[in-house]
């Protein structure tokens, strides 16, 4: 049978009081205090960072860009969050409308960096070119996103 | 791939987390600490899997998370100082029949946190309590003045 191996017992666990053994570390536990204190004063900086769009969907997050003449407005996210899904929202004015259709393409560029995984609402007609995707969407007389 | 980070930051994310919330969450569990658990497991949980919610990726998270215990419980047998950083070292709460304030605040633990665990040990009031001790799974000890 084989023998496991042994060793005296030794008193190595601090005591309080030179009677009771503890192993208290006031010392450290000081330091995890304030460790702690610094970890949610950070904690409640983030919450409020969250709060303010400094990581995607909030108020600093949100931008707009447009075409000097107000035919193409775009609303996207200035700050994404990553394997996350997120809404580009594009207005059309009035002069984008021809013949009671609008046309819109979007490079490859944007395509294969960002996807497209759902229009609203759908294009009449979508057709894959050689560098991007044209999409035809019809169009009543009102501008439409 | 990312299974396997996620799991890993979850995993001390919520260690960080669950000792950063004080030592009570581990014993003396009242409702109002498995909401905490529960709720914080949750999250963890979808941001771990993402949109990928396969046998297959979920058994390698399971197995992410038992070899970071496994190290991490290594660790602290290794390394008494580790140990300190995940467990926590015991505190005493009651010497001598005085309270430690400072310590007792801080924890955020009260007279009735005390008496809950004294009444296990058959003890019938406060004033009989010698020691007081707030171990490392979160369970208050006892120890009895001598009649």
């Amino acid at each position: 049978m084989p023998s496991i191996e042994t060793k005296p017992v030794e008193d190595t666990i601090s005591k309080v009081n030179d009677e009771l053994a503890v192993g208290s570390d006031l010392q450290f536990q000081h330091k995890w205090w304030r460790f702690t204190h610094a970890l949610w004063i950070f904690f409640g900086c983030v919450i409020v960072a969250d709060l303010l769009g400094c990581f995607g969907r909030g108020p600093l997050a949100n931008a707009t860009a447009q075409t000097n003449d107000r035919t193409i407005q775009v609303k996207y996210e200035r700050i994404e969050r990553y394997a996350a899904p997120s809404i580009l929202r594009i207005d059309f004015g009035p002069t984008a409308i021809h013949e009671g259709k609008i046309q819109f393409w979007v490079g490859e560029s944007v395509i294969k960096a960002l996807g497209a995984q759902r229009f609203i609402p759908q294009p009449e007609k979508s057709v894959v070119g050689q560098d991007g995707i044209s999409y035809t969407f019809p169009c009543p007389d009102s501008p439409r996103r | 791939m990312h299974t396997v980070l996620y799991a890993t930051f979850g995993y001390f994310f919520l260690l960080l987390i669950v000792r950063a919330l004080s030592r009570r969450p581990g014993a003396q569990m009242t409702p109002f600490e498995f909401v905490i658990i529960f709720l914080i497991g949750g999250v963890i949980i979808l941001a771990t899997m993402g949109q990928d919610h396969s046998v297959t990726n979920s058994t390698c998270a399971v197995i992410t998370v038992g070899f970071m215990h496994r190290m991490v419980s290594y660790l602290k047998t290794r390394y008494r100082r580790f140990g300190a950083f995940v467990d926590g070292t015991p505190l005493v709460l009651l010497k001598n029949g005085r309270w430690q304030h400072e310590v007792m605040e801080r924890m955020r633990l009260n007279d009735m946190d005390v008496m809950a665990a004294a009444r296990t040990k058959a003890v019938k009031q406060l004033s009989q309590i010698k020691y007081a001790i707030l171990e490392r799974n979160g369970g208050i000890s006892i120890i009895k003045k001598q009649q």
